[in-house]
């Protein structure tokens, strides 16, 4: 049958209808998403069996107590754990990203040894190394020769760092320096403060009344961030510190005195200047205003006449020569009067430039006789339960500070005519990436005869060491870390291996006491275990002996067995409980130790194009050793929408005659070397500085962390602080240039 | 009388006073064949990025955010717009009985039809997951603008496909009974045409209700677009404006689009005989009245804004005025309405070198028109947000080169098929159209009171 | 009004937040919990440079100048999950919407990537997986089961943790009861370490949450567009008088 064309169109039309109308799936199903079937992504792995298994996060001092979440014994995230004191569940950016460190591709699996610096590795087996190890420093053991040994330690205070330190006090002669700060804020609060030796400063932030925080943020508080910052919301909310302000004072704005209510801008190295104006105004009806004057005149000639003090250091001509209105300054007295206590911090940033021990100096003076550290429950010199394990272990005597301790390995260094030393071991410190001038360290350290990384990447410093021996990280090893500084309770937390270790890996400690079984110690040393995990429990089952404090388990509910008990101690060491200890606290009075200062040296004089480099410092990036993980180079530019790169600070008087636009790559000039990051216009520094954050610019360390950004530590500054020795970090007078 | 023409159809018997309009289907150049392998390969490049994309992702685009919509969105807008001209012009102009527009219709009908292909295309290209742009359909969401936009272009498609054909088929029955090839071809779509007087009927009663159904749709097409924009809350999107502003838009653009492609064409294929003069200069006021309209609602809207004073709204007017995006907002406003004003309403300078001079101008104007409506608000949002410019990717920028070689295929695929003017509508102009007009002009004149003496040359018998 | 029963004999809950930014200190743990939690792949260099960072969090930091000072804030800005969301009326194919108990949901299998939810949005708070999500080998195999690894050409945004609340209203069910509040916690508010953030049922007047967003300190960002979100922000310095 022939049929038309419009009977054709009308059954096309009438089928298309129906079509449509009706089941299209047979037109759909051939159709598969692409995506993630093809890519082999498991994506529901299905139920497993979810366990927890609690360690500690080694990244700051603040130790905070951390849980491994595991599904069938595969680890997949990283909790805060609700009980722990310190931390309370929190977990900052650097604690969430340790899973990406531990599988890090880049980590060190075996050991490295190379025969100069400078000269490509090879890879070793760990038998080979820890003979090369055991060779050289047992030699100089072995005759005597001790004290051409140092051993220099970047990690956080724990039982392992003490087993460390009392090895390496047990030779004679040998030398131990911890790189962390706190460590230098305690030993500044022993000189200036005079307490007794093995106390600890504590204070609590959140009955402080007027916070007035130097050169630090709470984020930069070395001490214990995340504590501080909880009590810092704490102090807002209490009712009767309503409209305590707090105050701070620096150079540059940081994200933290954003939230303040007060920025008091000084120039970088002249915070003192305003700490002794408010000293000034304070102590004018102060009733002990004899007793405290003497004491600044260690350090400042004009405070031994009261007029000359009060001309030179009265709010007005301090609010000019900085630049302030003395209202602002006015404010501030105020404030500190009204509100009683006022505690005053000084922070990392201000203690590693060249006059930082002034204003460090002047601001715990400051607090002294405005009884602010006393009356805020804070100032307690009691011992601390390590202390007291520590000794009860018999690990030696606690670490005598060193205050010029940096000064006396290092500074030798940087004449590199000769070395003092011909072993030295870096335990997890890139010395050459985190101190200012870092040529001048990779040239001095390449003189030595013998260095040793412990490390868990080939960085910067490994590559002149001449042993690099990988090292577990924390979520991998045994620990005991020492309770969190500034926390008014102490707490037992066991840190434990949460996965089994990635990469074929030791522990430092586990190092030491095999280079110990085998000779390589000095007489007295005598650790109570064999391994670490041993060490660890031994430890755990001494304090638990003492027994001073509560057992509080998993859920934060006080558990009836006593401490004293064995299951006790298997419950700590297993990770159900944590041990809250009684806090040692009371007031002491601290003697006047009378110590000549130096005089503080006058920095350099800035030309009329340069500007004031002002490094400073984060807990988020801990001077670079954290930047191998994604998460936080991702993160820590996010306040200026930058990931993957530093930047600079300029205030925008000083951008705008250089035509420089918040995002334009800039050059940075010094003496004798030059950086490029980016700029960002912002009014949160003060006009003539530039602020740009320390730790970017890795040359090695993996491929996340090579390469980005800059690190202003490059540009050679051989100012060394008057008072510690150590090598200073700037400000170093630059010119700033749109690349 | 064979020239050297690579292809040639059989020669009918008698030749008909439109020869010219025969031969680009029934010879065609090197020329031609040159030109389809040059678009061809800018073609086929834009299809290679796109596979590109399609197997990697949008990252070979240069959007991020916040600038989430980039130049896929910017062509398809533009596109679309293009397509007004086609058939609303076509449409309006035979309801109006404009006369002028004979030699026009054909062109722009083929412009809307092509053009809404191709721009009905790029919203899928620029979906992430195109392979579930099925999921439209089976989960479509009616209260969504994207929606109304498929179903609005869809019936546009389908109308001025529709719009296009029908008066063709006269045209495709003259080239059946010419025997040009391919022969098949033009037997079947000539729909047995064999132009008796009830046919006719049929046909002209068939375009009448084409043409007055086809405008809303139209209107509808372009207003739909802008509510994409217009139903957000986005500072610069937010505004009423959009709907008329968007259609007259379109039809600027359109108009300037059509001029080119008739003057390309006519010089390509000598048209000039059909296309003379006045046609452009009819088009042109045209052209002219649409820029002062354009220009006027472009005023409203920044005036509106910038009067305000609302801190978004603000700081996206001040983006465009004196922010990265000044050069292209201060150029665009140069070449939408000064060069236009400027040019085209002078007499001595309506000519069709300066007209070709202000339509290429239009056209790059609109397409800056429409990237400033789109990214601007997006780079500004509400809140504070790290600014990223947005920059157009090699994928973006070779497969909007590729539309536009597609447009220009399509265009050239046509005329090798089917005629560029209308055969029939000029002759039927010739025949009839001349006394028609006459007549209905007579009609609008006073009626005579009565015939007297004087009046003995009275109107010709049946031009009532 | 808070205690009315749902169809489901659940109680109608509007879960919400509470950002307290005078505790605030713009650390960015929350962001990297987030991170963390949800599998949200850091991207490379080059694409973050392009403005291609998939956080569902962020840090928004606004300087306004004031003389030669400024007024700086910094708030976290994260999906409000909208009343009225105005994400939810322009998406094509239903992959945006808003669920249960107020929560935005997103589901990546339906979603065609169209982007419209993301220009709709004010906030600029959804993210675009521009290419194929990368994952250093070994940490592929150690993100998180509870929550769907996304591919390429989809949207994705903060859902409140609202894995959580599934798991979290699972175990209620196996005791015949309704989630308490303190059962469901995003990752962010868990792991503040300024206890700066407060998070739950907005509808339970005598809850910490409502309480707190009461405060005269108490905000919404772009209120004046009425989306009505769930987030309230406290700053002494938005202080109502």
């Amino acid at each position: 049958m022939a049929i038309s064309r419009r009977q054709l169109l009308q059954f096309l039309g009438a089928a298309g209808v129906s079509i449509s109308c009706g089941d299209n799936d047979w037109l759909l199903s051939g159709l598969q998403t692409y995506g993630s079937d093809r890519l082999g992504y498991r994506d529901l792995r299905g139920p497993g069996l979810t366990s927890f298994s609690r360690s500690v996060c080694r990244d700051c001092p603040n130790h905070c107590s951390l849980a491994v979440r595991k599904v069938d014994e595969l680890p997949v995230g990283l909790r805060g754990t609700p009980w722990h004191p310190a931390s309370l569940g929190a977990l900052c950016v650097a604690g969430q990203s340790q899973m990406q460190a531990l599988f890090d591709p880049d980590r060190l699996e075996k050991p490295l040894l190379r025969e100069d610096a400078g000269a490509p590795g090879r890879t070793a087996e760990w038998g080979e190394a820890l003979e090369l190890l055991g060779t050289r420093v047992g030699g100089l053991v072995a005759s005597g020769k001790g004290e051409r040994i140092a051993v220099v330690d970047g990690r956080t205070p724990s039982l392992g760092t003490r087993l460390l330190e009392s090895w390496v006090r047990s030779i004679p002669g040998a030398a131990y320096l911890s790189l962390r700060i706190e460590t230098a804020i305690d030993q500044m609060a022993q000189e200036f403060l005079g307490g007794a030796p093995g106390g600890r400063l504590r204070f609590d932030l959140a009955h402080t009344g007027t916070l007035l925080l130097v050169g630090s943020e709470i984020l930069e508080l070395d001490g214990s961030p995340v504590t501080q910052m909880r009590s810092h919301g704490e102090r807002r909310e209490d009712p009767l510190l309503d409209h305590a302000p707090t105050l701070y004072l620096g150079p540059r704005q940081s994200p933290t005195a954003v939230q303040g209510d007060y920025w008091i801008p000084c120039q970088p190295e002249e915070e003192h200047e305003i700490l002794l104006s408010f000293a000034e105004a304070l102590s004018r009806e102060h009733p002990r205003r004899e007793a405290i004057l003497p004491q600044y005149a260690r350090w400042i000639p004009e405070a031994k006449d009261p007029v000359s003090f009060a001309r030179r250091y009265s709010l007005e001509s301090v609010a000019r020569a900085q630049g302030l209105k003395t209202e602002v300054l006015e404010a501030a007295v105020r404030a500190i009067r009204e509100f009683g206590p006022a505690v005053t911090l000084p922070g990392p940033s201000v203690l590693r430039r060249p006059r930082g021990f002034v204003a460090a100096s002047a601001a715990l003076a400051l607090n002294l006789w405005t009884d602010g550290f006393r009356e805020a429950g804070g100032l307690s010199w009691g011992s601390d339960p390590l202390s007291d394990l520590a000794k009860g272990l018999g690990l030696g005597a606690r670490a005598e500070s060193d205050p010029g301790g940096l000064l006396g390995i290092l500074q030798p260094l940087l004449d590199i005519k000769r070395s003092p030393v011909d072993v030295l071991l870096c335990v997890e410190t890139d010395l050459v990436h985190e101190l200012p001038g870092r040529d001048q360290i990779a040239r001095a350290l390449s003189h030595i005869p013998f260095l040793a990384c412990f490390s868990t990447h080939e960085n910067e410093t490994s590559r002149l060491a001449h042993v690099t021996l990988p090292t577990l990280l924390d979520l991998e090893s045994w620990d005991l870390p020492a309770p969190a500084w500034g926390v008014p309770e102490a707490s037992l937390q066991v840190q434990r291996p949460a996965v089994v270790p990635v990469v074929e890996a030791r522990s430092v400690e586990d190092v030491v006491l095999d280079l110990a079984s085998a000779g390589v110690a000095g007489p007295g040393f005598a650790p109570r275990g064999k391994n670490t995990r041993t060490l660890v429990e031994a430890a755990v089952g001494e304090i638990a002996k003492r027994g001073r404090g509560e057992l509080v388990d998993a859920r934060g509910r006080r558990a009836l067995a006593s401490v004293g008990k064995r299951s006790a101690v298997t419950s700590l060491v297993s990770g159900e409980s944590v041990w809250v200890a009684a806090s040692e606290s009371g007031p002491t009075t601290p003697r006047t130790k009378a110590t000549p200062a130096a005089a503080p040296r006058p920095g350099p004089d800035l030309a009329p194009d340069q500007l004031w480099l002002v490094p400073f410092d984060s807990a988020a990036i801990q001077s670079g050793r954290i930047l191998n993980r994604p998460m936080m180079m991702e993160i820590s530019g996010m306040h200026y929408g930058l990931a993957w790169e530093s930047w600079v600070e300029i205030h925008p008087s000083d951008a705008r005659p250089r035509r420089i636009r918040s995002g334009d790559r800039v050059k940075i000039r010094g003496q004798r070397a030059e950086i490029s990051c980016r700029a960002i216009v912002t009014r949160a520094v003060t006009p003539r500085v530039a602020a740009i954050p320390v730790g970017f610019g890795h040359e090695a360390m993996g491929r996340v962390a090579a390469g980005k950004g800059a690190s202003p530590l490059k540009l050679p500054n051989t100012v060394l602080d008057a008072q510690s020795g150590a090598p200073a970090w700037g400000p170093l007078p630059v010119f700033i240039e749109r690349a | 009388m064979r020239g050297n023409a690579v292809s040639e159809s059989p020669r009918p018997l008698e030749e008909s006073p439109d020869e010219a309009l025969y031969r680009p289907i029934e010879q065609t150049g090197p020329g031609f064949y040159w030109a389809a392998a040059g678009l061809l390969a800018i073609f086929f490049f834009g299809a290679y990025q796109y596979l590109r994309q399609f197997s990697l992702g949008l990252g070979v685009t240069g959007m991020n955010q916040p600038v989430t919509w980039g130049f896929y969105i910017i062509n398809f807008v533009f596109f679309i717009g293009i397509s007004h001209a086609g058939t609303l012009i076509s449409a309006i102009l035979r309801l109006n009985q404009a006369e002028w527009r004979r030699p026009i219709t054909r062109m722009a009908e083929v412009i809307t039809a092509i053009v809404l292909l191709i721009g009905g295309l790029h919203p899928i290209i620029d979906l992430g997951r195109p392979d579930r742009a099925l999921n439209i359909f089976m989960w479509g969401r009616l209260q969504s603008p994207l929606l109304w936009d498929v179903m609005s272009i869809t019936a546009y498609l389908a109308a001025s496909t529709v719009y296009l054909y029908v008066p063709m088929i006269p045209d495709i029955a003259k080239l059946r009974d010419r025997g040009t090839r391919p022969r098949w071809l033009y037997e079947f779509l000539s729909w047995n045409w064999q132009g008796t007087p009830r046919q006719h009927q049929v046909l002209s009663r068939a375009m009448n209700l084409l043409m007055v159904l086809v405008i809303p749709v139209a209107v509808s097409v372009h207003t739909v677009i802008s509510y994409i924009f217009a139903m957000t809350l986005e500072a610069g999107w937010h505004s009423t404006i959009f709907g008329p502003y968007f259609v007259a838009g379109a039809i600027f653009s359109g108009i300037a689009c059509l001029m080119v492609v008739m003057i390309v064409f006519r010089k390509v294929y000598h048209f000039e005989a059909y296309l003379k003069e006045v046609h452009f200069a009819n088009l042109a006021k045209l052209m002219l009245v649409m820029a002062v309209v354009w220009f006027y609602l472009t005023f409203s809207e920044y005036l509106t804004g910038f009067f305000g004073q609302e801190p978004a709204e603000l700081d996206v007017i001040m983006y465009k005025f004196t922010g990265p995006y000044a050069f292209p907002f201060w150029l665009m406003v140069f070449l939408n309405f000064i060069v236009p004003v400027a040019i085209l309403s002078r007499k001595r300078t309506r000519t069709i070198p300066w007209i070709l001079v202000v339509s290429l101008g239009i056209v790059v104007g609109m397409w800056l028109e429409r990237l400033i409506i789109v990214v601007p608000s997006l780079a500004v949002p509400y809140v504070p947000f790290p600014s990223h410019p947005y920059w157009p990717s090699l994928a973006e920028i070779s497969i909007f080169a590729a539309a536009i070689a597609a447009f220009c295929l399509g265009f050239m695929a046509f005329a090798k098929f089917f005629p560029l003017i209308s055969i029939w509508e000029i002759e039927e102009g010739r025949e009839s159209a001349i006394r028609e007009t006459s007549a209905r002009i007579a009609s609008y004149l006073p009626d005579d009171p009565e015939p007297s003496a004087s009046d003995e040359e009275a109107v010709p018998e049946g031009a009532k | 009004m808070s205690k009315e029963l749902s169809e489901s004999g659940l109680r109608h809950r509007r879960w919400g937040m509470v950002i307290d930014l005078d505790r605030c200190t713009g650390c960015a743990a929350c962001v990297a919990a987030c991170k963390a939690e949800n599998n949200v792949p850091e991207v490379s260099p080059e694409e973050a440079q392009m403005g291609r960072v998939m956080s569902w969090m962020r840090i928004a930091r606004k300087e306004v100048a004031e003389g030669e000072r400024a007024s700086i804030s910094m708030y976290p800005s994260l999906c409000q999950h909208c009343e009225t969301a105005p994400c939810t009326w322009v998406c094509p194919v239903h992959a945006t919407y808003k669920g249960i108990d107020g929560i935005v949901g997103q589901t990546y299998p339906r979603c065609i990537g169209c982007r419209y939810c993301m220009a709709a949005c004010p906030y600029t708070v959804k993210v675009f997986n521009w290419s194929e999500p990368r994952w250093e080998e070994a940490l592929r195999e150690h993100t998180n089961p509870d929550v769907s690894l996304r591919y390429k050409g989809v949207v994705e945004k903060c859902t409140f943790c609202s894995h959580r609340l599934l798991k979290a209203r699972d175990d209620a069910a196996v005791e015949g009861r309704d989630v308490r509040e303190e059962e469901y916690q995003p990752a962010c508010v868990e792991v503040c370490p300024a206890k700066a953030m407060l998070f739950g049922d907005l509808e339970d007047e005598d809850s910490r949450v409502a309480t707190a967003a009461r405060s005269p300190r108490g905000h919404q960002l772009l209120e004046e567009l009425g989306t009505e979100p769930a987030v309230h922000y406290l700053d002494e310095r938005e202080r109502r008088v």
